[in-house]
């Protein structure tokens, strides 16, 4: 009972949940640094990364959990190894849930890529994208658990040659 | 899309809070319930995340929803509030958006999306997560980027987006969304696969 007063009394309700949204901004903003910025450091999964964190952006398949989720990035990496994406608009904040805005890409200098859910591209296309986000993140004591993100896959898929207009032949 | 739709994942106190600032709204016209919140301050951040709230689930309803309401034009959108999704051309001012919905739903008359999750607010954003779609029965269209539909293609489209709109004093200024347009634009036969 006395921690349970202490825990009311010194935590309101919604200068708790603010200072929640803060740290969980934070995580994210970390996450998007380290795991979508210029300089990707495979650390910020095990950091910041739930263990059974689930990642679904709509080109690509889902993955679950750490390894596949490094596993994911370096295969990105490999293909696109300039891939950077940023933040486009401030961060938006509520309860466990993230939302944030990006802008970003590469050129596809490195290795075949076989990812992307439209088809695959062979080694080195030379091709670049660059394509807008938004991507929705969960996080839980300070852990991501979920990311769901909407890329602009038309414009992206697009500049990789991976798309054209008109119907099946 | 009304405050029930925003019921999935808030506590009953909170859904009380929701209902009731949609009803309120609903009797506000232009001044609306944003308006006065936001007047208040600061001070009480979550009553304007909450009014913000309602009146998102108002336009996603009547502009948006399975009826369409013109009239949620005058009442909840700015004049010359922004709506620009991905598939699309940008709109500017209302007589441009309610352009937009007429020519979108004669082509496509049983057009419909719906929340597929609760609305999240921050300040005077707002950010909804959706799925919808319809079924090519109507006008030629040719309002997509990428290119135009021959009247009647019979082609259904259902997809989801996200979208961030911006409240300012009680009306909506600015409406951005990303649309899965692959999934859309495939479902029309606009693109394919290389």
């Amino acid at each position: 009972m006395v921690s349970a007063y202490i825990g009311t009394s010194s935590n309101p309700p919604r200068k708790n949940m603010s200072r929640k949204e803060d740290d969980n901004k934070r995580t994210v903003g970390q996450w998007f640094d380290r795991f979508w910025g210029p300089r990707y450091d495979p650390s910020v999964v095990d950091a910041i990364a739930a263990p059974d964190m689930l990642l679904h952006y709509s080109l690509h398949a889902p993955r679950r959990g750490n390894a596949d989720i490094k596993a994911f990035m370096g295969d990105f990496r490999r293909a696109f190894p300039d891939l950077a994406f940023g933040g486009a608009a401030e961060l938006i904040a509520e309860g466990d849930y993230v939302v944030g805005r990006w802008v970003g890409g590469g050129t596809h200098t490195g290795a075949a890529f076989d990812d992307m859910l439209a088809g695959p591209l062979p080694a080195a296309t030379g091709r670049k994208m660059r394509f807008t986000g938004t991507t929705v993140l969960k996080v839980i004591d300070g852990r991501i658990v979920e990311e769901i993100g909407l890329d602009d896959g038309v414009t992206a898929l697009a500049q990789l040659g991976l798309l054209r207009m008109g119907a099946p032949v | 899309m009304s405050a029930a739709s925003l019921r999935g994942g808030h506590s009953p106190q909170r859904r009380r809070v929701l209902q009731s600032a949609g009803i309120a709204m609903a009797g506000l016209g232009t001044v609306g319930i944003g308006g006065r919140a936001q007047a208040a301050g600061p001070a009480n951040p979550t009553a304007l995340e909450t009014a913000n709230k309602a009146l998102v689930a108002r336009w996603f309803d009547g502009f948006w929803g399975s009826t369409w309401d013109p009239a949620v034009i005058a009442a909840v959108a700015a004049p010359d509030m922004l709506l620009q999704y991905s598939l699309h051309a940008p709109r500017r001012g209302r007589d441009d958006i309610r352009a937009f919905m007429e020519d979108f739903r004669a082509a496509f008359p049983d057009l419909a999306f719906a929340a597929s999750a609760p609305l999240l607010a921050q300040g005077d954003l707002v950010v909804g997560r959706w799925i919808g779609g319809g079924t090519h029965t109507g006008a030629a269209f040719s309002d997509f980027l990428v290119g135009s539909l021959p009247a009647r293609s019979g082609r259904t489209m259902r997809f989801h987006g996200t979208t961030v709109l911006r409240v300012a004093k009680g009306r909506i200024v600015e409406e951005i969304g990303l649309d899965d347009g692959v999934t859309a634009l495939r479902q029309l036969g606009l693109l394919r696969t290389a």
